[in-house]
């Protein structure tokens, strides 16, 4: 034993050493890896070390079909991305309970009955529940084409006990689909909670409960089926045995079929109409990361694979023709519309087919000679061309910040012409230090619920009427849009929401608030804006993609639609507690909010009121392009949803 | 907005920005992120609900779709679609085939001209009818919504069961409210400004004549030829020959090189390489020398360097041969990923063409005929605009526009620097440091010029090259003197090299730019502690935890140094602060219990002890502390 003073030397030295630490580690983030440079084997005139590094370098076993075989080198995703190791055990118990659900899905694809050693493995001895097609549906809406039936949510009579019962209720819904071809089985999980007996102080302690949504759908011989429901299940985990299903209990039932025959509502002519164009096959039936694997990309951050789409009537026969945006290193592509409905490519005649990485366009008549003259965003600049009959021509090409996004035109001063509005995500990439200073892909350095530090949108006045076809003028600041005007936008549109003469426009921003700017023409005489999200009710925190406007309820006042993301693993993994546990609730809530979907804003006196939920319309998925469409001509505008954010050969999907 | 909540944000925005790399690197690595989502779709039922139809409508492809244009394409009456996908078929056309659909009215709008827009964007149009009650019909004509999408200029109402339309009013942006008459249900119009009557547009006699079709997409295509647009410079790269022999491929003596990558046991490689044996003299008369390096052994069981050997032995390799190296695969895929979006790992075969001034030229994934090999030798010789097209997926033009053809050559800039980025992450330091300095011989824009100093300078330091590190960073600086990152980093080097006051008045410049900082008041703490100036540190200490509270090292080391100041209870009013905000830490505590040992407290240092034993059952200083608190009281007993 030593004496005390040593002792307390010591500790005090310890002390000390945590500083050395702390300076070491300080220094460290400067030199990066100051003695791995030993390491490069490709210093010029140096001879490279014979030893082969350490890192493990393997590879697919050898099959020679002709293709390549792939090294692999480094950490795959999955190991990156491994919720059995990263602590979140919600997440693991998830990949549990997906992979019995999944069980289930394969039984409505087989149509067989359910197996006792099946039975086994999924449900406990004592499970129990209502009827999984509610007795009590009653159609709600029918226009000829579909019809729509639901449950009032009242409990039917039957129930159904032990595996047999469990056996029985599933018959119900199998017997609906069995025989339909395309069928479609889904389970989404997207809310967990582990224990939850434990919680509400049960004595079994062992029982977690999930949420999903359950989908199914399938041609049958007479009608196209689908059904959508919540399930709230109640599992039993015992040991290290999968979860087994203790209780089933459903809400929100709908059914869709279709009234007449088994056909859907819409039918792809794709091949039909642009079939007969010489690049169609290699342009068009090849999707972009089959391109990402076999070009250079020039450019940067483009694996989105965001490529605009404009209709307009290019060349004045009454018919629409389109205008498809392409990556860089594809060429855009102009179809012209034939009386037959088919479309031919006449990009290169009309002087479009560009290489550079295309966006978005417009077909508007900007210099008011009545035809439609041609508006592309590029990444970087925005490229103006006059219609002059059978080809386009370049008359300008308005700078911006980098990674343009949505384009629109409005005569935002009413002084009869058109004025361009541009929406930017990301800002000057290629120059900003801090941007710079991370590799391709880095980060950017933004607050991710209410960021404010991306690209410059851009409003370009048309100075026609000062007798100048295709001047135009940055007016972005002298009218008041650089308020909240960097908040990494994606989408906007315009529309007098207030009913008072003047175009408003509405903004969707990636990483947090929207905008609703008010033109003040009406009010003050001069085209002014000014930022209402917040007074109006308008800001939808979240991930804005897509913004649409239309009187949806027929009251008379514009309504908007403002696409997100619908996350069910976001869902899950934020309705945790140990998501963000020292970030305050308004915090945690804001983050909460991103992974809802879709929102819808009702329009109403004094202000815009969210009636996503009630009107079921939240769960949009990753969503983009969405649409408010009649599409069946009742009069009422239904919503079209384009979403999927990047699909991959894996099958690692949240 | 409160204070937890801007803390918040800061720590947000460092994961933001660490997630997002991270997301980054998976996707470019082939993983699915929400694909394979089905579109959606909801139909409005007139009540609150909307139905879900999505299956039923026939739209739910899972295709990544992007914009969405809406059309009676077909002037049937019904609204059809056409809608982007980043998946393949990156374009469909959807006929609307419903059954039963209500009545129509499409309407075109033509402004005047002088109070209104032709096109009339912005119009507001409603439908009067009788029987429409309370209920009302409008739309708005728009240029560009939903996302990156334009819709046709039509003006399209459904108009359900109505019999009879009284009129459409339109209000022309502007205010001006116009009513048309003589309108029909079925019909299609236009309504010219002025004239309140429509006329009729008649949809195309025959109509349309599409065929509904099953798409069936290609097999992705085994093989790329990938030519470069961005012509990057190639380090020598060394291999060992089947001698033993090390030796290096030495790229820009003038010739051209051709550096395959092969395995014994893969078929097309061995067909491949006998052709590049068979035509090497032609392959020689055009200048091009071909290395052929075997992947045998490279983490594989069942080949080895020694079937490689046997394999080339056979072949009769009439140009050189040996073994890759991992690290020499590791540079490879380097300029691979840093090229290509997806970052997949390299097949074998693989081809670099390297050209006669040490550029990579063209990267062929899978095998390569020797007649492409040949054609490609001039690739690189082009202009960049020649480049680009060849470089091009499909055949296509480029704008000649100088605006244009400036971002172009900014975003060449970015490719080469972030090649440079890219090595000095992976601690290439001496390479990265070449390519630094090529970039700043090329003369970039001035903020890029200040960040290659920057970087150059971190290269040359992390070589030990400490002088010529100054040098550079003190460039940086001229370039961009607001370079808050060059001054800290100069600061740091200053400060190792014991040149105190200089690197002092680099700290100083740095906050002086940006003093929310909280790293840079803390290293600078640091660089006075070293020198002992414990005031100084304690008080640079304290304005880093002022902007970021929630720091258990800077908390510490504030502790030491106010200790070092005799201020016992200010160091532990510091600790104690920094564990309300951190109870857990594992370090403060500790620190905490020896300060408390030191002032022979020890009741209180067991109680950290122990607290933190509870948090960190395992913590190995908090064991070592106990153990030495009990055997210090037992020995007290005694």
């Amino acid at each position: 034993m030593q004496g005390k003073p040593a002792e307390s030397g010591g500790v005090l030295i310890w002390i000390l050493l945590m500083v050395v630490i702390a300076i070491l580690v300080a220094i460290a983030v400067i030199l990066p890896r100051m003695k791995e440079e030993e390491d490069f084997p490709g210093v010029i005139g140096s001879k490279e070390n014979s030893t082969p590094r350490t890192q493990e370098v393997e590879w697919t076993p050898p099959v020679d079909d002709g293709r390549p075989t792939r090294l692999f080198m480094g950490k795959s995703w999955a190991e990156v991305d491994d919720p059995e190791s990263d602590g979140w055990d919600s997440e693991a118990f998830h990949d549990q309970v997906t992979a019995q659900l999944k069980s289930l899905s394969k039984l409505f694809h087989s149509g067989e009955p359910l197996s006792e050693s099946e039975g086994e493995k999924l449900v406990v001895d004592g499970f129990s529940c209502g009827a999984l097609v509610p007795g009590n549906l009653e159609v709600v809406f029918s226009d000829g084409t579909v019809a729509v039936a639901r449950s009032d949510g009242g409990s039917s009579s039957a129930s159904f006990a032990g595996r047999d019962g469990f056996s029985g209720a599933l018959e119900e819904i199998a017997r609906i689909f069995r025989g339909a071809t395309d069928l479609r089985v889904k389970f989404k999980v997207f809310d967990i909670r582990e224990n939850a007996g434990e919680d509400a102080g049960e004595k079994e302690g062992q029982g977690s409960i999930t949420k999903q949504y359950f989908s199914i759908s399938g041609r049958s011989k007479k009608s196209y089926i689908e059904q959508k429901s919540t399930w709230e299940t109640r599992w039993s985990v015992s040991g290290d045995l999968a979860p087994k299903l203790a209780s089933i209990e459903i809400s929100d039932f709908e059914q869709v079929t279709t009234v007449e025959g088994n056909e859907t509502l819409f039918t792809d002519c794709t091949t039909s109409v642009l079939g007969k164009n010489a690049d169609f096959e290699e342009q068009f039936l090849r999707g972009m990361s089959e391109w990402f694997e076999r070009a250079q990309d020039a450019r940067y951050f483009a694996l989105l694979g965001a490529a605009g789409l404009s209709v307009g009537d290019v060349n004045g026969d009454g018919m629409d023709d389109v205008f498809s945006c392409q990556e860089g290193g594809l060429p855009n592509r102009l179809f012209l519309q034939n009386p037959d409905g088919t479309a031919t490519d006449v990009s290169k005649e009309w002087g479009v087919d560009w290489l550079e990485a295309s966006r978005s366009a417009l077909l508007v008549d900007l210099d008011q000679d009545g035809d439609q003259d041609l508006t592309v965003a590029l990444l970087g600049n925005v490229v103006v061309c006059e219609n002059l009959g059978d080809r386009f021509s370049v008359k300008t090409v308005l700078p911006t910040d980098d990674d343009t996004m949505t384009l629109t035109a409005v005569d935002f001063d009413n002084d009869a012409d058109l004025d361009l509005y541009v929406c930017v995500d990301y800002g000057k990439m290629q120059v900003d230090s801090a941007r710079a200073a991370s590799l391709a892909g880095g980060g950017s350095g933004g607050v991710y619920h209410d960021a404010n530090n991306g690209g410059r949108n851009c409003l370009y006045r048309n100075d026609l009427e000062k007798g100048e076809p295709f001047r135009f003028t940055d007016a972005t600041d002298e009218v008041g849009l650089d308020k909240n005007n960097r908040r990494y936008s994606l989408a906007a549109s315009w529309e007098d929401f207030d009913n008072d003469g003047d175009q408003d426009l509405y903004v969707g921003n990636d990483f947090g608030r929207n905008n609703l700017y008010q033109n003040l023409l009406a009010e003050t005489g001069r085209a002014t804006f000014q930022d209402m999200a917040a007074t109006t009710g308008a800001e939808d925190s979240a991930s804005g993609m897509g913004v649409s406007w239309a009187d949806f309820d027929r009251d008379g006042r514009m309504d908007v639609h403002v696409s997100n993301m619908f996350s069910s693993a976001g869902g899950r993994i934020t309705g945790q507690k140990k998501f963000k546990p020292d970030a305050s609730e308004e915090v945690r809530n804001r983050l909460r909010r991103f992974a809802r979907g879709n929102t819808l804003l009702s329009n109403q006196e004094g202000g815009f009121s969210d009636v996503s939920e009630t009107a079921g319309v939240t769960m949009g998925r990753w969503a983009w392009g969405s649409n408010f469409v009649d599409l069946n001509n009742d009069g009422w505008k239904d919503i079209v949803v384009g979403n999927g954010y990047i699909t991959a050969e894996d099958t690692g999907d949240l | 907005m409160s204070r937890t909540l801007d803390d918040e944000n800061q720590q947000t925005s460092n994961d933001l920005g660490l997630a997002r790399a991270q997301l980054a690197r998976m996707m470019r690595q082939g993983r699915s992120f929400s694909g394979r989502e089905r579109n959606c779709v909801y139909l409005n039922t007139g009540g609150p609900r909307f139905a879900d139809v999505s299956a039923v409508s026939g739209l739910d492809f899972p295709d990544d779709a992007r914009a969405v244009g809406v059309v009676d394409w077909d002037q049937d009456g019904d609204q059809d679609l056409w809608i982007s996908n980043r998946n393949a078929p990156r374009l469909r056309f959807l006929r609307n085939d419903s059954k039963k659909t209500g009545r129509y009215l499409a309407l075109r709008l033509v402004g005047n001209g002088t109070t209104t827009n032709r096109d009339a964007i912005g119009a507001r149009v409603e439908v009067v009818a009788p029987e429409l009650s309370s209920l009302k019909l409008v739309d708005t004509l728009r240029a560009g919504e939903g996302f990156l999408g334009q819709s046709s200029k039509w003006i399209h109402f459904g108009l359900g069961t109505i019999s009879a339309i009284d009129r459409v009013v339109v209000k022309w942006p502007g205010g001006e409210a116009e009513d048309f008459t003589g309108l029909s249900v079925d019909g299609r119009y236009e309504l010219v400004q002025g004239q309140g009557r429509g006329t009729v547009v008649k949809a195309r006699p025959d109509g349309a004549s599409l065929s509904p079709s099953e798409i069936s997409l290609p097999n992705p295509r085994a093989q790329s030829r990938i030519p470069l647009v961005n012509l990057l410079p190639m380090p020598n790269i060394g291999f060992q020959d089947f001698q033993g022999l090390d030796r290096v491929i030495r790229f820009g003596t003038g010739r051209p090189v051709l550096v395959n990558l092969w395995a014994s046991w893969c078929v097309p490689c061995v067909r491949e390489l006998s052709e590049l044996a068979i035509r090497n003299g032609e392959l020689k008369e055009n200048g091009l020398q071909v290395v052929a390096l075997s992947v045998d052994g490279l983490g594989d069981r069942r080949a080895s360097p020694k079937s490689a050997a046997a394999m080339t032995a056979r072949l009769n390799l009439p140009f050189d041969a040996g073994l890759a190296s991992s690290g020499l695969l590791q540079t490879l895929q380097l300029y691979h990923d840093h090229l290509l979006l997806m970052t997949k790992p390299l097949p074998v075969p693989t081809s670099f063409l390297v050209d006669g001034s040490g550029r990579l030229s063209v990267i062929y994934k899978g095998a390569v005929a020797v007649d492409q090999v040949l054609a490609d030798l001039a690739h690189s010789a082009g202009s960049r605009a020649d480049r680009e097209q060849r470089a091009a997926c499909l055949p296509g033009s480029l704008l000649p526009d100088d605006g244009v053809k400036r971002m172009a050559e900014v975003g060449d800039e970015m490719v080469f620097f972030q090649l440079a980025e890219s090595f000095r992450a992976n601690g290439m330091m001496d390479w990265a440091g070449v390519l630094f300095a090529e970039l700043l011989s090329k003369e970039p824009r001035p903020a890029l010029a200040a960040l290659c100093q920057h970087r150059l300078a971190t290269t040359l330091a992390a070589r030990n090259e400490l002088e010529t590190a100054v040098r550079h960073f003190e460039r940086a600086i001229e370039i961009d003197e607001t370079m808050g990152e060059a001054h800290h980093d100069l600061g740091m080097l200053l400060g190792m090299m014991d040149r105190t006051e200089e690197a002092v008045g680099h700290f100083e410049a740095a906050i002086a730019i940006d003093p929310a900082r909280p790293s840079v008041h803390y290293n600078l703490g640091n660089l006075f502690i070293k020198k002992e100036r414990f005031e100084e540190a304690a008080s640079a200490y304290r304005q880093s935890l002022e902007i970021k509270p929630n720091q258990p090292d800077c908390v510490t080391n504030l502790a030491y140094a106010l200790v070092q100041l005799e201020k016992v209870d200010d160091a532990i009013r510091v600790f104690r602060t920094g564990i309300e905000l951190r109870p857990r830490n594992e370090d403060l505590r500790t620190n905490l219990a020896g300060l408390f040992i030191q002032q022979e407290r020890m009741e209180e240092a067991l109680k950290e002890v122990n607290a933190v034993l509870e948090f960190h059952p395992n913590s190995r200083a908090a064991t070592e502390l106990k153990k030495h608190l009990e055997s210090g009281a037992a020995s007290g007993k005694n």
